[in-house]
């Protein structure tokens, strides 16, 4: 079936030079597509990308005097607990749902102004209404406004990475580009312990 | 025996431009294919819908779910140079000139300085068996065995003179960028711990190697 066909044109030659040459392509055919379909399989699932995250160094004054937002997470990767303004032992901590947006919504609306405004720009840069420069200036003028609230992310011992990725990426995704990410304090632990005492 | 009558018309096919354009095609994805390192432990990372690319001039630090870490440094030249100072700085550890050639081609490793000399000879299954058992590169900063200390500083300064010499020859040389590759469920206080190490040499941004993720309100995340 798969064979090269030999030239049949000249019949003189071939009664006193060489038997006719035949390979069988087959399996050739087959490693080859075997090969591909490993390289193509490899190449394209391997699909890996980063966070990129800045990890500074702040004073706990600073911490202590944040005006944003302090989120709080636990061993349970489903449930983040955050509060607003200055940290008060007797107050009330509000708990969303990490997924289905639950942590995303919360820091959109606290960011509400730049990321609606953000999300608009992208939209005309998308449909080609504005083009690549003042796209950028644009927004490197909203990501650098005030009014982007400074979230604190605070870790218990027990907090799995991967909620604290999860968490780096909704700031992202909100585009709060102010955060940092530290150790929950003992007042905050004692009170943590307190509204979520099932462990 | 009577002779078989070929058909005029035989119904072969000719295969060699099939065989042509399937070796083509093997040939471009087995030169675009980037593989894998081989990875010392299985690392299930945690998912975002960042679009930036892993960069590739990095030192790569893994952590697997117990918190065990491992290091990796890229570059035949800068391990080995990054090897020698290891070798001045704990002199106890004896390394064949050989031992310093192959553990320029290693990968990742995540056992202790004085286990590495058996580690570089070791064969394949016997790596498998120390990843397995090793308790990943010491960090306490106890008693000056703080190695991983040490070969992030040293793969650091190692780095620097290799691309330094690589932009005198007019080559072009990214910067050096710091990957850490955690499984998800490692504890974040581990991770934490490797990221205070960097600190403590001025290193403040990482990038967080995770697998992508569809952005679930379909929002365009333009790159940076």
């Amino acid at each position: 079936m798969a064979e090269i066909q030999q030239q049949q044109g000249n019949r003189r030659t071939r009664r006193n030079s060489f038997p006719v040459l035949r390979v069988d392509m087959t399996p050739m055919v087959d490693l080859a597509f075997l090969l591909l379909t490993f390289f193509v399989l490899t190449s394209e699932l391997k699909k890996e990308n980063a966070i990129v995250a800045k990890f500074p160094v702040i004073s706990e004054e600073t911490t202590s005097v944040n005006n944003g937002l302090t989120l709080l997470i636990e061993k349970d990767p489903g449930k983040i607990f955050w509060y607003r303004g200055k940290f008060d032992p007797s107050m009330h901590l509000n708990v969303v749902k990490a997924e289905k947006n639950g942590l995303f919504n919360v820091l959109s609306n606290a960011n509400s102004s730049v990321y609606n405004q953000i999300e608009v720009i992208d939209r005309q840069h998308k449909l080609g209404l504005l083009n690549d420069k003042t796209w950028l200036e644009k927004r490197s003028a909203l990501l650098g406004m005030n009014s982007i609230p400074f979230v604190i992310v605070k870790w218990d011992t027990e907090a799995s990475y991967g909620t604290v990725v999860d968490a780096i990426d909704d700031l992202n995704r909100s585009h709060n580009n102010k955060y940092t990410i530290v150790p929950v304090t003992d007042a905050e632990k004692t009170l943590l312990d307190k509204v979520n005492p099932a462990k | 025996m009577p002779k078989i009558k070929a058909p005029s018309h035989s119904p072969s096919l000719d295969m060699t431009p099939m065989v042509d354009l399937a070796f083509l095609l093997v040939t471009f994805f087995m030169l675009t294919a980037t593989m894998p390192a081989p990875e010392p432990v299985i690392v299930d990372t945690p998912s975002s819908i960042s679009d930036v690319i892993l960069p590739k001039n990095t030192m790569l630090i893994t952590i697997d779910t117990s918190g065990r870490v491992f290091f990796n440094m890229e570059g035949k030249e800068v391990r080995q140079q990054m090897l020698r100072r290891m070798m001045n700085q704990f002199p106890e550890v004896k390394f064949t000139e050989d031992e310093i050639v192959k553990f320029g081609s290693l990968q990742s490793f995540g056992v202790p300085f004085s286990q590495l000399p058996e580690f570089i000879n070791a064969e394949q299954s016997k790596r498998d068996i120390m990843n397995r058992d090793t308790k990943g590169i010491p960090m306490d900063t106890l008693n000056h065995k703080d190695e991983l200390s040490y070969w992030i500083n040293f793969g650091r300064v190692e780095e620097y003179t290799w691309r330094q010499d690589q932009i005198n020859q007019g080559k072009k040389a990214e910067a050096l960028r710091y990957a850490i590759k955690a499984d998800g469920k490692a504890a974040f206080k581990k991770v934490d711990a490797v990221i205070a190490l960097f600190k403590k040499q001025e290193v403040f941004t990482f990038n967080l190697i995770t697998a992508l993720e569809g952005d679930p309100n379909n929002a365009s995340i333009p790159a940076k």
